[in-house]
């Protein structure tokens, strides 16, 4: 079956050291979630060892976050009548033949969480480095007790959405996952996932 | 089992600061470089190398200069809130004796529990990447010894025992006390001269709303958003199913 590129190299690779270093932070940091999951510090060689990496690649997070946002934000950007209206049926996720409107490179539920992920990272990242020194900072003790609850919230909130994100990307979707292996996909999937971009790739010439 | 506990009566105070000391020496704390603030006030409080403090409270009602002593360290709270917040198992207990036991070796050095503190007792120490605080001599309580600074107030001030004969005695002597029921009883109790702001404690001390907001109701629902959402896409891939395309598998 004839593929097309979906992703380059260096987007599905920004991709990956993101998505990778967010499994990372999570491993090292949910251990200080609650008593019960402190044992999971010992995946990391302790509790030390598993601080000393979640600060670094939290770094490299926010790093990787600004070069996805750069490689992305022109696509997420976009947002036009028929993003609107992939809204409102929900992208035809709640039924089974709700027909969902054509999408660009990225459909509406895509840029939205392109965008949440992007704040999210950002706040995460502020309320870290308070975290991080607030011996340093000296900060007054309600902004360090406010990070807590913000750092949980978008931990929380990204959780939830990063498993409806992983969802859609596999089983729900099948023929997507090829897009971030192999970068192509199948021609047909990317007719009826993307039909706008589908067309423009395909009006630019292969 | 019996409580151990202190009971300063602040009236008996001469701020001669030998708890601070005797507190230093039992406990191995090295002394810490200070400057003149202006006041007599030496170190200017509590941190990760001095777990007792005598706070100076100096103020001047109707042309007669009042001069306050507190005596000040962590007041081992029954619901404690640094206890509450510590994520390590062990590294902060409350234990039956009624002390409030930080291990250092268990230690994270998280600091949850500095912002949980209502009193602002905890202190990290950078160099070793620890929370320290008073232990309430608990290498000496074990052995039938009182605490340090109990052993060395020349004035009785500091009083240590078993809490209910403290508490009592106190109360013969129709004297209020700070400490008896806040929350839940602490094991450090003051009768204070002036009001508990005064001397800066706070009147009312409870788990900051932050901190009880954050462990008692966003925790919960974490557990639930993220089973929710893993409920939802169970429930989804069964009753929609994947979007399959034409030409796919």
């Amino acid at each position: 079956m004839p593929t097309i590129e979906r992703h380059t190299t260096k987007e599905r690779g920004v991709h990956a050291v993101h998505a990778i270093s967010f499994i990372i932070l999570l491993l090292t940091g949910i251990g200080l979630y609650d008593k019960s999951f402190f044992g999971i510090t010992k995946l990391f060689g302790g509790v030390d060892l598993s601080r000393f990496i979640h600060h670094w690649i939290g770094v490299v997070f926010i790093i990787s976050l600004f070069l996805m946002y750069f490689q992305w934000k022109g696509e997420a950007a976009v947002f036009d009548k028929d993003d609107k209206e992939w809204l409102r049926v929900f992208g035809g996720y709640l039924g089974k033949d709700v027909k969902a409107p054509p999408a660009g490179k990225f459909n509406a539920g895509q840029k939205m969480f392109f965008k949440m992920i992007f704040w999210a990272g950002i706040l995460f990242g502020i309320t870290g480095i308070i975290m991080w020194i607030p011996q340093i900072l000296a900060l007054p003790k309600i902004i360090v007790q406010l990070s807590y609850i913000l750092h949980d919230m978008i931990l929380i909130g990204l959780v939830m959405g990063v498993l409806a994100h992983v969802y859609l990307g596999t089983l729900a979707n099948p023929g997507t996952i090829s897009s971030l292996l192999t970068g192509q996909v199948d021609e047909q999937w990317a007719r009826h996932h993307h039909e706008k971009w589908f067309k423009q790739v395909i009006k630019k010439g292969r | 089992m019996p409580k151990n506990a202190m009971l300063i009566d602040v009236s008996r105070c001469i701020a001669c600061r030998a708890c601070q000391v005797s507190c230093k020496q039992w406990n191995r704390l090295p002394a810490v470089k200070s400057s003149f603030a202006g006041s007599y006030e030496n170190p200017s409080g509590l941190s990760s190398a001095t777990w007792r403090h005598v706070r100076f409270r100096e103020t001047v009602e109707k042309g007669e200069v009042k001069w306050r002593f507190l005596s000040f360290g962590c007041m081992h709270c029954k619901d404690a809130s640094c206890v509450f917040v510590c994520p390590v198992p062990g590294a902060l207990t409350r234990r039956d004796d009624g002390t409030v036991y930080l291990d250092e070796q268990k230690c994270t050095g998280c600091k949850y529990c500095i912002s949980a503190c209502p009193f602002g007792v905890p202190h990290y120490d950078d160099a070793k990447g620890k929370v320290y605080k008073c232990n309430l001599c608990a290498d000496r309580t074990a052995n039938g010894l009182q605490t340090a600074c109990a052993k060395t107030c020349p004035s009785e001030a500091i009083r240590f025992g078993d809490r209910d004969s403290l508490i009592k005695d106190a109360k013969a002597g129709g004297k209020k006390i700070y400490g008896e029921n806040e929350l839940g009883g602490l094991s450090v109790m003051y009768v204070l001269q002036e009001s508990p702001s005064f001397y800066g404690l706070p009147d009312k001390p409870a788990m900051p709303v932050t901190t009880a907001f954050w462990k008692k109701v966003l925790k919960p629902l974490g557990y639930i958003g993220v089973s929710a959402t893993v409920a939802a896409i169970i429930l989804h891939y069964i009753a929609i199913g994947p979007k399959r395309y034409k030409g796919g598998e």
